[in-house]
């Protein structure tokens, strides 16, 4: 895929609806919310376009890297037990012990 | 009906992402150890309304973001409902864009990250107003559908759509500003095409 990429720098000349269409659409898209008919218009062109590609790749790009930021803080290592030790008195205080 | 004793066994394995979570809801730690406890416990209580084989991690996120809503939003004054300003589509590919062929090898993300900082990345998520930053977590960090996060917010998906729409765009246009506020140039909009 990546020698497509060579003419990323050539103006973005298709201006004849498919691009229009495909950037109104983008985060439909990335969210997964397009019906399957339209997903696969949609990624046809984005694998025939290398500028539409480009903003697809980098909004997809950055949102991983924006879950990996916020996934990566964890709770404090005895978190887990002190979450646990409520869970279990929760029960016991409902009588489910 | 879901059996009670096995709550923890099933739950617990979704602890980590919900405490990220939380931390972005309430910006603090103490807070977020707070919200996770609350959430758990109202869900160990609930569970027995759980239906067994429908999406347990859907279940725990509604209930903790209407613990969030209802709980911590009622100890603010008022709530925190503020409009933002419109920003351009795509703000910051088009300031920072072209990144990839700086540096042949490592991956477009990576390349992406490095412009920020982890702080800045928080921070410009928490400077979101909670109307925007909830359903911009939901969705671009949690990976739920319109549809789930309309019923987690109670709100008409139409609206789960403007504010991601304008979220994801102040959303960037921080990111942008802490980053330039720090001195990382990025390459002028003019000379990416």
């Amino acid at each position: 895929m990546s020698s497509d990429m060579t003419d990323h720098d050539l103006p973005h000349e298709h201006l004849d609806g498919y691009c229009v269409d495909a950037l109104r659409e983008l985060y439909l898209f990335l969210d997964g919310e397009l019906t399957e008919e339209r997903r696969v218009v949609i990624e046809a062109h984005i694998n025939e376009c290398s500028p539409c590609m480009e903003k697809f790749q980098f909004e997809d790009d950055l949102r991983v890297g924006i879950r990996t930021v916020v996934q990566g803080q964890v709770p404090p290592p005895d978190f887990r037990d002190r979450l646990l030790s409520a869970i279990d008195q929760a029960a016991a205080q409902s009588g489910g012990a | 009906m879901a059996d009670q004793t096995l709550f923890a066994d099933e739950a617990m394995p979704f602890m980590t992402q919900i405490y990220s979570a939380a931390l972005r809801m309430t910006r603090n730690p103490a807070d977020a150890e707070d919200l996770v406890q609350e959430t758990y416990l109202r869900a160990y209580r609930g569970f027995g309304g759980f239906k067994e084989g429908s999406n347990l991690r859907a279940w725990l996120y509604r209930i903790l973001t209407n613990t969030f809503i209802n709980q911590y939003r009622s100890r603010q004054r008022r709530p925190e409902e503020t409009e933002l300003d419109e920003q351009e589509d795509m703000y910051l590919l088009k300031r920072i864009g072209g990144l990839e062929a700086v540096n042949a090898g490592r991956s477009a993300e990576d390349e992406l990250m490095d412009y920020f900082t982890d702080e800045e990345v928080t921070g410009a998520l928490d400077d979101l107003p909670e109307n925007f930053r909830v359903p911009v977590l939901l969705a671009d960090v949690e990976g739920f559908s319109y549809k789930e996060i309309a019923e987690m917010l109670d709100v008409p998906i139409g609206t789960v759509m403007s504010r991601l729409h304008r979220g994801r765009k102040a959303l960037q246009k921080g990111l942008y500003d802490y980053a330039s506020s720090r001195g990382q140039s990025p390459v002028p909009s003019d000379t990416a095409s």
